[in-house]
């Protein structure tokens, strides 16, 4: 169900495929219920929030990103993820307004940056640990059930590159089988 | 015969601030309980410094030394010292897998 879902890994947990809910935890050793849809870690401003974007935005049923924990020292990565969502970013690829020291996006385009923002609403948490009180917010928010945004936005495609080394046999004919250095035999021999 | 001099020399790791970072990129691991992955990355620069990279390649496996084989004829010519950073930590990687516990990529 979730396949062709989430294309940029990382360090993240799937749960439920049609969840409307990505968490992301910072500086928090905190669980989500199994109803979220995803949930883990941010912790670089730049090539980590890229991912999230790129992994949430994948997935059209996610509909909330809740920001939980406390927010990375130096690196203000949940700051700068909220300031990408509220400011996107200027023609130097920097985060508009972001606090972080190097919130560059250069790996995804201005449309799926336009498409996070569009699909995901940002539920600041930061500052917040007490798992009780991010259960709570989270089961509310899933009780509002929002329709899925449409058809995924692939942002990166990662391709598995097929290698072929100089001792193989390539096949020509189903009876023959012609080796790297053009040598013909018969299939079998 | 005469006899021949050779060097002893008593290890020394470089202090962080004297690290020179690889211009060809660097790389970014990560371990699930299926696969170790990583990342490679070319430089992005921001007035003469490294502010993020543009993701070139993926590569997958489960034993360090099949990455490191395969990252060595995949990723442009590296620093001596980015090859061996990389084979350590390959090597981590690969100890937590195997034990189904957590790697966290550590610093050069």
């Amino acid at each position: 169900m979730t396949e062709g879902f989430y294309p940029w890994g990382g360090e993240f947990t799937i749960c439920a495929p049609q969840g409307c809910i990505a968490v992301v935890l910072l500086n928090i050793q905190y669980t989500p219920p199994e109803s979220v849809a995803i949930y883990g870690p941010l912790k670089t401003e730049n090539i980590g929030i890229e991912k999230i974007i790129a992994n949430t935005i994948s997935n059209p049923w996610i509909r909330f990103l809740i920001l939980c924990g406390d927010d990375i020292r130096g690196h203000r990565s949940g700051s700068s993820l909220v300031a990408l969502h509220k400011n996107g970013i200027d023609h130097n690829h920097r985060i508009i307004n972001a606090p972080g020291a190097i919130p560059y996006i250069e790996n995804l385009n201005i449309e799926a940056i336009k498409r996070f923002q569009a699909q995901l609403t940002i539920v600041d948490l930061m500052g917040e640990t007490q798992k009780e009180k991010i259960d709570g917010i989270i089961a509310e928010y899933i009780h509002k059930a929002p329709p899925s945004f449409g058809e995924p936005f692939i942002a990166i495609r990662i391709k598995p590159q097929t290698t072929v080394t100089l001792t193989d046999n390539r096949a020509l004919h189903s009876r023959i089988l012609i080796d790297y250095l053009g040598k013909v035999k018969k299939r079998g021999e | 015969m005469k006899d021949r001099e050779i060097p002893l020399i008593k290890a020394k790791k470089t202090a962080e601030k004297d690290v020179i970072l690889d211009s060809q990129g660097f790389f970014v691991i990560d371990v699930d309980s299926k696969t170790i992955r990583v990342e490679y990355y070319s430089n992005v620069y921001k007035d003469k410094r490294i502010v993020s990279g543009i993701l070139q390649k993926v590569f997958t496996g489960t034993k360090a030394d099949a990455l490191s084989d395969t990252i060595a004829s995949h990723a442009p010519p590296l620093r001596p010292e980015h090859y061996l950073y990389l084979g350590r930590e390959l090597q981590k990687a690969q100890l937590a897998f195997d034990q189904q516990k957590k790697y966290i990529q550590g610093g050069c």
